[in-house]
């Protein structure tokens, strides 16, 4: 791991698209960060982007019957609404 | 350019006719799954309300979403995303081994349906879970 010291308000540029700025450390010990990125770079808390992972992966696992037939046991409401959605239709 | 359709097939699917004006891009892809980044939406009656989200680069990765007002009617995004006529959301459903039913209100998948782009959103603060449980119904005694 590459180790760089910072003071508050300085900045570090990675790649030179992305600046992660030190914004403030308050007594507790929390250091505030700014991040500039591009919109095509995406930007995470690591525990949470990890949580999310792990969701996606675990949803694209399951068989196609399995989760229709739970997901008609589940309790859901109606969506008055019209949802227009460009969607493609999966032929009976 | 071409407004080529183009056949996929999808593992429990079969084959879906995929007309380009619904593919929607990912240009950060999707969490989890960087490198893919284009993707349909699947839907039918018999499936309502699931749709899935299926990966146009690598068919077999296929997410089970829902539109969030089935699980909270009073489900917002944040306010940049709320013209209803621009952004759908869909939240992801992930089944435990349990067989409880998780539900992404966190971070759902937001679509723009004007510009054909997605991208997941995590919504800020405490107010929606990433594992909101779905409660099943009961089946009666026979």
């Amino acid at each position: 791991m590459l180790v760089i010291s910072r003071k508050v308000g300085e900045e570090i540029c990675i790649d030179g698209m992305v600046t992660i700025r030190v914004l403030g450390i308050d007594p507790r010990g929390v250091v505030r960060l700014g991040v500039e990125a591009p919109r095509t770079v995406a930007v995470h808390r690591k525990e949470l982007y990890e949580r999310l992972r792990q969701l996606n992966v675990q949803a694209a696992r399951r068989e196609l019957p399995e989760v229709v037939a739970q997901l008609r046991l589940a309790r859901l409401y109606r969506v008055a609404q019209k949802v227009k959605l460009p969607a493609v239709k999966v032929e009976p | 350019m071409a407004r080529a359709q183009q056949q996929v097939c999808v593992p429990g699917l079969g084959v879906l006719k995929v007309s380009q004006r619904r593919v929607f891009t990912f240009p950060t892809g999707l969490i989890g799954f960087e490198q893919l980044r284009k993707f349909v939406v699947a839907s039918s009656q018999a499936m309502e309300p699931l749709k899935w989200l299926i990966s146009l680069e690598q068919p077999e990765i296929a997410l089970p979403t829902l539109v969030p007002w089935h699980v909270d009617p009073s489900y917002e995004l944040p306010p940049e995303f709320q013209d209803p006529e621009t952004f759908v959301p869909l939240a992801v459903v992930a089944f435990e081994p349990s067989g409880q039913i998780l539900v992404n209100l966190k971070a759902p998948i937001v679509l723009n349906v004007r510009t054909l782009q997605g991208r997941q959103v995590v919504i800020p603060g405490d107010r929606y879970s990433a594992t909101h449980p779905l409660s099943i119904a009961v089946p009666r005694a026979g």
